[in-house]
């Protein structure tokens, strides 16, 4: 067979011939696997990075949230469903007759079973072809109904496969090496106090949240929205500020606020400025607003449900009061109440002209309401919270790069103010308010409606030693087809107990876009592959089939057919690697240029999303090619090969002399 | 056509404008003043060469052979039962109408075709029998070929191009590229070797051809109508070039060609009619 050397001098005397068809074919199809290179380099590079980052935010732990399933028709029974409308029917006929029964004990004369919510009322959407009088509803504002509900939702707690326990041991099972249970307090019903003060006077400064529910007017803060989390200092000891003011000087429950909410609710008291539009400004903006923020303190104020309705009582006094100041003969009430005087201060009483029959009437009416709903001491505590860190916080819309990155390496800490339990566990006691903070009151039957037996935003954190094993739990934890929720936990029901995700940063992100991705990027890949493909196949074919000729004097002149097969498999191979070699360069210089252009506004976004200052990681565009890059190079060789084969094939079975006869 | 005096001009070192510019732009009077200083050479005349006596030791012994070709649903019967015997060292020229089977033959005795019947003797061997392969390497030792269209390689400079059958028979390269050198000079290109195809003229690329098929030192020179792309002097001169190979080198050597000229310059002049040979002395 003919030696390699000269097999080259001949493969390149065809690479020579048809020089701007293979020019135009190497241009073309070298950009288009260029492109398709470029982003797979992207790729690379970008996942390396957010691991990188992701690594120095959180010491090489890969944190995985969880927050329980549980089935909504479990807790939300169909209203109109008339079994169930019937059942809460007795039910109120028997609550009725124990309200009765408990009227008659605590001498309740003036008690009239006219002023007890309805269980069961009309309903106004049913259905038109069902008698009107048959056209009903169960009454979610009903005590029975609520009752009912109390009773739901400790069975299905009990029942629960999502509780805690079951958590720990599936995520220990699956290679955990820690679990946290985050305490969301967002129960206590906090009200923050602007500068420290509270008017009761003025009705929108009265709002209870005991209902969990979050006044509109606090909606951008969660300092003003009292949103805080007891969460283990593991979990968000990078936004720790150092040297730590209130470590040095402690002067109530240790926060970390997220830093946009730091700028929206004490932004003017401490002189902080807006959010910049470039990263690079980002950066010392977030570093000033940690700095300034470092340490000082804001108030909320805690009430149990007895003291609003003190607050309420003492403030329709009040407002009797002035309203019939002029009225002749008005009587003001035996028992007044006076709103406190100090910010959070608790409601007294003012003056008490109650006969001993009157206070035992009153008492009567209390033990007869506590029938209902337990009785609790009014309470009101002034909480005082200390800033030791800022969280940073996903710069929210925008389409600049700086967005973008954002987006993609955001972090997810969720859950408004973080309050690190270890700071909080070295505070002082009269600062720490551990009654209130590490046992949350009871659920009242309308939180339990709301957030559901395990809380609200109850979730589950574990701790992942590799994203490898973080990555197998959320899989075998996911619904199929879910993705694992990088931007945030999420409500699947598919028999799985708990809805999973990334927790902290975006480790999984660049999987997660590549996963959600995939159909786009397989259909546009394959398009490109394909054009890249039919050029190269038609090119290399064309240029093998126009070598009949060639082939019939080699043959003529006492080329074997191999000799012949080896001169054009050099050949193939020769453009195949120019081929190669120009879509590896284009790949690289599309991401250098990226890398050049965008490496420093992308690691300010990675700083500030991931908290990581101090180091000296940095967010690279450009990775080191992995085996997909390879097999896209190894791809077009091979295509290469595929396309002259038949060509080449049909070649050297002819007859020479009808080649050079027909050319 | 070439006008010998407009030719005559080349060579001197005056250029074409220049001689022009001195008749003030006046071509005919150009060529007028040069036709006074150069009379036109006459065309020479293609002496018959003397006839050599045969020496009977068969180079190529065709029996017998048949060629058919399918033309859709008819059988064309390119050569019928042709039988003939070459002697080695000698200068046969093939000759005949177009169709007449001439070139069927050539291919055939080259290998380059499979015979419907007989056989082929090439250097003792019936190629007919021998496998692709061999067939490929006989060919490579055995025979050389000479095409009307020269068919080098474009890209190849004329001492590579002249290597290309060395490279298919693995002969090492510097005892290649220096008979190459050798071959080059004898067909009269040794200033050219370094030239690409594009940048000879037909005859330099048809001498180019012969040094090619004779690198490996082929006992058989097969040319099919060598000289049919190129003028007549050129054509020529093309065939005094084979017959000094066949003295120098002892190359038997059959050509293809119409031009009956220059098939009196062969020893033999086989005539093929209808895929028969023409017995000697009858007019086709």
């Amino acid at each position: 067979m003919i030696g390699f050397r000269d097999s080259i001098t001949l493969a390149r005397t065809k690479v020579r011939s048809k020089r701007i068809r293979l020019l135009v074919t190497t241009i073309v199809s070298g950009l288009l696997f260029g492109i398709i290179g470029g982003g797979v380099l992207l790729f690379y590079g970008t996942s390396a990075s957010v691991d990188r980052f992701a690594d120095q935010n959180l010491g090489g732990r890969y944190l995985v949230q969880a927050t329980p399933v549980i089935p909504s028709e479990q807790l939300y029974p169909f209203p109109e469903d008339p079994k169930l409308v019937k059942e809460m029917a007795a039910a109120h006929t028997a609550y009725l007759a124990e309200r009765k029964a408990a009227a008659k004990k605590y001498g309740i004369d003036d008690y009239d079973e006219k002023s007890e919510t309805p269980a069961v009322v009309d309903n106004p959407y049913g259905d038109p072809s069902i008698p009107a009088s048959e056209r009903k509803m169960v009454n979610q504002e009903s005590v029975v109904w609520k009752r009912r509900m109390v009773e739901v939702v400790a069975n299905a707690q009990k029942n629960s496969k999502s509780t805690p326990e079951a958590f720990t041991a599936a995520a220990r099972g699956a290679g955990a090496t820690d679990t946290y249970s985050p305490k969301h307090l967002q129960t206590l019903g906090l009200k923050y106090l602007k500068d420290g003060r509270e008017d009761l006077t003025k009705t929108a400064d009265t709002t209870a949240v005991s209902d969990g529910s979050v006044p509109e007017e606090a909606m951008d803060s969660s300092i003003a929205s009292s949103s805080f989390t007891i969460m283990d200092d593991d979990l968000v000891r990078a936004f720790i500020a150092e040297p730590n003011a209130a470590r040095a000087t402690p002067k109530g429950i240790p926060v970390l606020v997220p830093v946009d909410d730091v700028v929206t609710t004490l932004g003017k008291s401490l002189d902080l400025s807006k959010r910049p539009r470039d990263s690079a400004g980002q950066i010392d903006w977030y570093r000033g607003v940690r700095d300034k923020a470092n340490g000082v303190t804001f108030t909320a104020c805690y009430r149990n449900d007895a003291e609003h309705a003190r607050i309420d009582e003492a403030r329709q006094q009040a407002a009797d009061a002035a309203a019939n100041a002029k009225t002749p003969g008005w009587v003001k009430p035996a028992r007044t109440l006076q709103l406190p005087k100090t910010p959070c201060g608790e409601v007294t009483v003012a003056s008490d002209r109650r006969t001993e029959r009157e206070k035992r009437a009153d008492a009567n009416r209390a033990a007869f309401d506590a029938e209902v709903s337990p009785t609790v001491e009014p309470r009101a505590e002034l909480l005082t919270f200390q800033i030791v860190g800022v969280l940073p916080t996903q710069q929210s819309g925008g389409s600049t790069l700086d967005a973008v990155i954002s987006g993609i390496v955001g972090t997810n800490y969720g859950y408004g103010s973080l309050i690190p339990a270890d700071l909080l566990a070295a505070v002082p006691a009269q600062l720490r308010h551990a009654d209130l903070l590490q046992t949350p009151p009871p659920q009242t039957p309308e939180q339990l409606m709301m957030f559901g037996p395990m809380g609200p935003e109850a979730a589950h954190i574990a701790s992942f030693p590799t994203v490898e094993g973080a990555k197998a739990f959320i899989q075998s934890q996911a619904c199929p087809g879910s993705s694992s929720g990088f931007g945030g936990d999420f409500y699947t029901e598919c028999g799985k107990p708990f809805s999973v995700g990334t927790y902290g940063t975006s480790y999984l992100v660049v999987d997660d876009i590549a996963r959600e991705a995939r159909p786009f990027l397989i259909g546009i890949l394959g398009v490109l592959f394909g054009v890249a493909t039919i050029i190269i196949w038609a090119m290399m074919g064309r240029v093998i089939a126009d070598s009949r000729r060639e082939t019939a004097v080699f043959r003529a002149i006492g080329a074997k057919r191999t000799d012949i097969i080896k001169v054009y498999v050099l050949y193939s191979i020769w453009v195949a690697l120019r081929i190669a070699l120009f879509a590896g360069l284009l790949a690289a210089a599309i991401v250098v240029a990226i890398e050049v252009l965008f490496t420093q506004s992308a690691t300010r976004a990675a700083q500030l999303a991931y908290g990581v200052f101090d180091g000296d990681a940095r967010f690279h565009f450009l990775g080191v090619p992995g085996p997909v890059f390879w097999a896209i190079l190894a791809g077009i060789l091979l295509m290469s090969l595929v396309a002259i084969t038949p060509p080449l094939l049909r070649n050297i079975r002819r007859n020479p002399i009808r080649d050079m006869r027909d050319e | 056509m070439t006008d010998p005096y407009r030719d005559a001009m080349t060579p001197h070192q005056v250029s074409v404008a220049d001689f022009l510019a001195s008749f003030g732009g006046d071509v005919d009077a150009a060529i007028a003043a040069l036709r006074a200083h150069h009379p036109a050479p006459a065309p020479a005349p293609i002496p018959r060469r003397p006839r050599r006596e045969r020496s009977g030791d068969h180079i190529i012994t065709v029996t017998d052979l048949h060629k058919t070709y399918r033309m859709g649903r008819q059988k064309v019967a390119a050569l019928g039962g042709v039988s003939l015997e070459i002697d080695r060292g000698e200068f046969v020229a093939l000759t005949g109408a177009s169709g007449s089977g001439k070139s069927t033959l050539l291919q055939l005795i080259g290998g380059l075709d499979k015979p419907s019947g007989g056989t082929v003797m090439v250097d003792g061997v019936n190629i007919g029998k021998l496998s692709d392969a061999k067939l490929s390497r006989f060919r490579n030792r055995t025979i050389g070929f000479v095409f009307q269209f020269f068919y080098l390689q474009p890209f190849l400079r004329l001492t590579t191009n002249t290597e290309v059958p060395g490279m298919f028979a693995r002969t090492p390269r510097k005892e290649r590229r220096a008979h190459a050198g050798d071959l080059i000079e004898a067909v009269g290109l040794a200033d050219r070797s370094k030239h690409l195809p594009r940048e000879m003229s037909g005859g330099q690329m048809q001498r180019a051809a012969i040094a090619r098929a004779l690198l490996n030192r082929p006992p058989l020179l097969l040319a099919d109508e060598p000289t049919g792309n190129l003028d007549s002097a050129t054509g020529a001169s093309i065939i005094e070039l084979f017959e000094r190979i066949r003295d120098e080198f002892g190359t038997t050597i059959v050509i293809v060609t119409h031009d009956d000229d220059l098939a009196r310059r062969a020893d033999r002049t086989i005539r093929l009619s209808d895929g028969r040979i023409v017995p000697e002395g009858v007019v086709a």
